[in-house]
């Protein structure tokens, strides 16, 4: 013990941290019609809540989740994905017994959630689990990879966010099996998976030291590197490979990879492993000596990563210790935090969010190589790329004014921007405000940009209505393509029992026809519990309804965005009208 | 019985262990739950019970939509840290505001192990409550159970039956009495039979050796001898006297009381498939379509099943006892008294018996009815009229008959004796419209008998019930993609549209369809359905002959 004192005294760290991944894989398949493995599911994920929270070393997980998608086959090729495989979210009986366990795991531990992703069964490799489907000639089962897997991520990270509550703007990968961007051609052959990473939000990798040794990077410390879209890609020259701190020579967008010179068997808690991590575990010792040796430092803090399968179903059970509260990996870290004490280094225990934030602190040209595109850029991107293909289509063939088109998107369309500034304003404004399980209502919507913006970023009750019909027919042949729910009402808005909606939105409508006559309908709606967002200028050909709206006593109001251009502003921004007695913002 | 308005209630909301299969997963809380529900129905209280996390997602699959006086947590698990809004989620099932009764902190005396309840609980049930008695609170829980197997909430009906498992003086037999007509029976008494205690017949596994199906088999046989009150002795003889597998379910099934009991004695020769895939109806055609005495069984058993009536007497008809016939057709009809089968082997019977009148205002019952053949009725109709010499009807009905087949030798036969009557009558009808013109379509090369008695698989195909002739078959093949079909069964009434036919080599060709099919027609109404759009049949099949 004196001699890991003296150890940690010489390697002058002010901090010792452990931050702990846990590749998290609570889902128990085979489930009944009686709900039995659903409840018994649902129970071990609240059990593994209540038996961390206030645990001394272990309450502060970093659970990489492994989320459940449904994977089905088609008999001939999906015109869309160009695929035999799709993904869906699960839909099995008693399936909120297990959402809700999640959810008060991510909403009510300090545990933290990141993502892992296990894609070996649905792309070519060893694991694969469709080969025997009737793939197509010219198109063997693997080919597909790299947009199958996108497709997969997608869909696994849109259900999540549904499922936690989270945002996960970015967010951390653990690989399954390891095997990072192709390293290991027997799970993985997708070559360019740092890149798609990167492009949902991913900013680092924290699979290894990995259990197949020949996946590690070479550089045995945490490091960026730049995308190289070749197997293997981050451990090579072309990945331009750079330590934390290191100059960075440029500012392309980076991957962390998160690496440590403390081998596989002496960071798994893994006890029912192999005889390796169990001769690691109860030799603390020689353990604890490789982390104070080996443990990379950044700053004055040094870290140690764990993992471990604490969900797995060996550790659940009957008489058998889960993970956290094995008698080895227990003394592991009271010893730990006794040396630390010993030695006045202060032990801490961190989520990889907050390595992260220190990371940005010590190395703050990392802040921007580490950006990635928000959700609702993600959003807005996809939807003006559709919109774009469906207009310029629609346009030609049918001229401006029968595509539904007319000036307006005509003239946006030419300058290649569907999505307007204000519209954007509105979607981040909803988006981060709003409960993606509100109802949504967009009044004059035109051909709906906004609301098919919302629902990609995950509302899910959303409707829209626009009184004219060619504008309508655009806007359903947008929906076709996007693959859309959104509802969409061909009436005049006023016709509709607005007091379902939790909120109601109007960007554009300077029709004669409304005006301050609406106030009544308006007021019933606010009052109702319903918040209305009026566009100052943009409602009516005055603006008579915002002065009567705004001296109801009942009735609250808010300048929600106030820099829209001078030319446009009007004298007001956009304003959220709300009861003053029932809630807003869902 | 007491309204459940007027009487108390309680829900007790437990850990899933209580409701769990296996024994290895039980709890402590779970002894606790059931002690305490013993507690509360001998003081004549009505309870249910809720899984916790079914309180908390607010799903409450098992309470369903039912409201109670109180609601009483047993769980070690505290309330608030382990479960956080479960207080406010229940609010929704307490009739007045009642905070939750927490078992291990508020009744159970740890130290003695002793159930104790609270003086102010107490006075509360005691101010309130309206006690029941065991019969009352049995048909109380037997009205809640029949409704929720109708209904197909298999979680609660199983919980209802946990409960009422509990209660005193409780005859078993009574209760499956009063649940073998509804669908899911069969799975929830194999999930429930540890509970109720049931003796078993140490015989069976023997004899189910062979059986697909041979534990859930074991199970309900042990149930359907009990229900049927077979003694152990009794059973024995009657393994003894048969000597084939088929022998022992057809001596079973004579001796069964119920639907329930006969349909598993028959499943014993059932032996490749899983208990209720092959219907009654199947297995007593291929097996025993010779015994009279096991088909009259049937009738006594399953009279609510039309085929037990149509299948006993259309044997009867082959045998030649066409007054026998008659005479289960005529309490079948008691049953299923709109059955247009069942009525025009009546009406036969009648005929036989010289009964014409009796017979002639079946006829014309049947005569807009499409189950059958309109040329049919129309000559039983002209045989009946003729020989109560009222020419002048008869007359009209021949008419009819050969406007639909011209060459028909009875109809031709008749119309001369007719002539020779009245000669005159010619004359007098060809004044008159005949009013009925809507059913004086031509019906020849059509097989119009044939359209009916379609079924649903399963998974929601159309499909020909093999008994009609393969009729289905003929005009499934001759259907393309978009054509619509109306089918019908009271009281539904489908309009499907064609999606795919599936030819299927050798197999029964089945319709693939672009509508979805109710789960509940899935369920338990999936065969004996009526194509109604007679006439957009007749052009479908017509087209590939233009």
């Amino acid at each position: 013990m004196d001699e890991l004192i003296q150890m940690l005294k010489e390697k002058g760290v002010r901090r010792f941290v452990h931050f702990h991944t846990d590749h998290w894989e609570p889902f128990i398949s085979n489930w009944d019609n009686w709900g039995e493995a659903a409840s018994e599911n649902a129970k071990r994920i609240l059990d593994f809540i209540s038996e961390t929270n206030n645990h001394p070393y272990f309450d502060k997980m970093t659970l990489f989740y492994n989320h459940p998608i449904r994977t089905f086959s088609t008999n001939t090729i999906d015109k869309k994905t160009n695929d035999l495989l799709g993904f869906e979210p699960q839909n099995r009986p008693f399936w909120d017994r297990y959402v809700h366990a999640v959810r008060k795991c991510a909403e009510e531990s300090a545990h933290e959630f990141q993502v892992h992703i296990h894609h070996n069964g649905i792309t070519k490799g060893d694991y694969f689990k469709f080969s025997h489907l009737d793939w197509p000639d010219d198109q063997d089962a693997g080919k597909r990879d790299s947009e199958r897997l996108e497709r997969f991520i997608k869909e696994t990270l849109l259900d999540m966010r549904k499922v936690t509550g989270l945002e996960l703007e970015t967010w951390h990968f653990i690989h399954g099996l390891w095997a990072l961007n192709g390293s290991d051609s027997r799970v993985c052959n997708v070559s360019n998976e740092i890149e798609i990473l990167m492009r949902n939000g991913c900013v680092g990798d924290f699979s290894m030291p990995a259990g197949r040794r020949m996946v590690d990077s070479t550089i045995r410390t945490p490091h960026t590197v730049i995308v190289n879209n070749v197997p293997k890609g981050y451990d090579m020259p072309e990945a331009k490979i750079r330590l934390i701190g290191e100059e960075l020579g440029g500012d392309e967008k980076r991957f962390l990879i998160w690496n440590q010179d403390i081998p596989f068997t002496h960071c798994s808690l893994d006890y029912l492993g192999s005889e390796s991590i169990i001769k690691a575990l109860k030799d603390w010792k020689e353990t604890l000596m490789i982390w104070i040796k080996n443990s990379p430092v950044i700053g004055d803090t040094a870290f140690v990563k764990t993992h471990a399968h604490s969900m797995n179903r060996n550790y659940w059970s009957e008489e058998v210790f889960r993970i956290y509260n094995s008698p080895e990996v227990l003394n592991l870290f009271e010893t730990l935090e006794k040396i630390c004490d010993e030695s006045s280094v202060s032990y801490e225990k961190w989520t990889v969010s907050e390595v992260l934030s220190y990371i940005e602190k010590i190395d703050p040209t990392l802040n921007s190589v580490f950006q990635r595109e928000t959700i609702v850029e993600r959003a807005c991107s996809i939807v003006e790329q559709e919109i774009q293909v469906v207009g310029n289509k629609r346009l030609q063939e049918m001229g401006v004014i029968e595509s539904g088109l007319y000036d307006y998107y005509a003239r946006r369309l030419e300058k290649g921007s569907i999505i307007a500034k204000d519209d954007a304003f509105i979607i981040e404004y909803i988006f981060k405000n709003y409960d993606k399980e509100s109802r949504i209502l967009e009044i004059a919507a035109g051909c709906g940009q906004v609301s098919f913006a919302l629902e990609r970023c995950g509302f899910r009750k959303i409707d829209f209505s626009e009184f004219d019909r060619k504008r309508v027919a655009f806007g359903n042949a947008i929906k076709l393509e996007l693959d859309s729910q959104v509802k969409i009402f061909i009436t005049d808005y006023r016709e509709l029992e607005l007091q379902v909606y939790d909120v109601v939105f109007v960007m554009n409508a300077e029709s004669s026809s409304l005006g301050v006559q609406d106030y009544q309908i308006l007021s019933t709606t606010i009052k109702s519990g319903t918040d209305v967002i009026l566009r100052y200028g943009k409602y009516g050909k005055d603006n008579k309804i915002f002065d009567k709206l705004d001296s109801d006593e009942e009735i609250g109001f808010e300048e929600i965005i106030n820099n829209l251009k001078d030319s446009e502003k009007r004298g007001r921004g956009i304003i959220r009208y709300y009861s003053r007695t029932k809630e807003g913002l869902k | 019985m007491k309204s459940t308005e007027s009487m108390y209630s309680i829900l007790v909301l437990t850990e899933h262990s209580f409701f769990h299969l296996k024994d290895d997963k039980r709890s402590v809380n779970d002894s606790h739950t059931i002690s305490l529900i013993n507690e509360f129905l001998e003081n004549g209280i009505f309870v249910e019970v809720e899984e916790i996390l079914d309180c908390a997602t607010g799903s409450f699959y098992r309470s369903k939509e039912e409201i109670f006086d109180l609601v009483v947590y047993v769980s070690t698990n505290s309330i608030n840290e382990f479960w956080g809004n479960i207080s406010n989620n229940c609010q929704g099932k307490i009739k007045q505001y009642r905070p939750i009764i927490d078992y291990w902190q508020q009744i159970i005396d740890v130290a003695n192990d002793e159930i104790a309840i609270p003086e102010d609980i107490i006075s509360l049930i005691g101010l309130e409550v309206s006690k029941l008695s065991d019969v009352d609170i049995t048909e109380v829980y037997l009205q809640k159970l029949k409704s929720a197997l109708k209904e197909r909430e298999i979680l609660r009906a199983e919980m209802l039956m946990r409960v009422l498992s509990n209660v005193g003086n409780l005859n078993v037999s009574n209760i499956i009495e009063c649940l073998v007509e509804h669908p899911g029976i069969n799975e929830i008494l194999v999930r429930i039979l540890p509970i109720f205690n049931i003796p078993e017949y140490e015989e069976i596994p023997g004899l189910l050796q062979e059986h697909i199906d041979s534990e859930t088999m074991t199970i309900l046989l042990n149930i359907s001898l009990l229900h049927s009150k077979l003694e152990q002795e009794h059973f024995g003889t009657i393994i003894n006297s048969s000597s084939t597998r088929k022998e022992l379910a057809r001596n079973l099934f004579v001796e069964a009381t119920s639907k329930f009991s006969g349909s598993i004695f028959l499943n014993i020769i059932n032996t490749e498939k899983k208990v209720g895939t092959v219907s009654d109806a199947l297995l007593i055609k291929e097996n025993w379509i010779e015994d009279l005495e096991l088909l009259n069984h049937w009738t006594i058993i399953s009279p609510n099943e039309h085929d037990s009536w149509l299948i006993y007497s259309r044997k009867l008809w082959d045998l030649g006892l066409m007054v026998e016939c008659a005479e289960v057709a005529t309490r079948g009809l008691i049953h299923h008294p709109e059955s247009a089968n069942l009525l025009r082997i009546k009406a036969h019977g009648h005929r036989e018996q010289y009964e014409h009148r009796a017979a002639v205002e079946i006829e014309k019952r049947l005569l807009g009815k499409h189950d059958l053949v309109t040329l049919d009725t129309l000559v039983y109709l002209c045989r009946s009229l003729c020989a109560l010499e009222d020419w002048e009807q008869a007359w009209k009905y021949i008419r009819r008959g050969l406007q639909i087949k011209s060459e028909h030798q009875e109809l031709i036969k008749k119309k001369n004796l007719v002539l020779e009557k009245l000669p005159e009558i010619d004359k007098i009808f060809s004044e008159l419209q005949i009013s009925e013109s809507e059913h004086d379509v031509s019906e020849e090369n059509w097989p119009q008998n044939l359209l009916n008695l379609m079924f649903f698989t399963p998974n929601g195909l159309l499909a020909s019930h093999e008994y009609n002739d393969g009729a289905g078959r003929k005009i499934i093949q001759h259907l393309l993609p978009g054509d619509i079909l109306v089918v019908k069964q009271t009281p539904y009434c489908l309009e499907l549209t064609v999606k795919n036919i599936n030819l299927g080599r050798g197999g029964n060709p089945t319709i693939e369809l672009v509508e979805a099919i109710p789960q509940e027609v899935l369920d338990s109404k999936r065969t004996n359905w009526k194509i109604g759009n007679v006439q957009d049949l007749k052009r479908y099949c017509s087209r590939n002959k233009e």
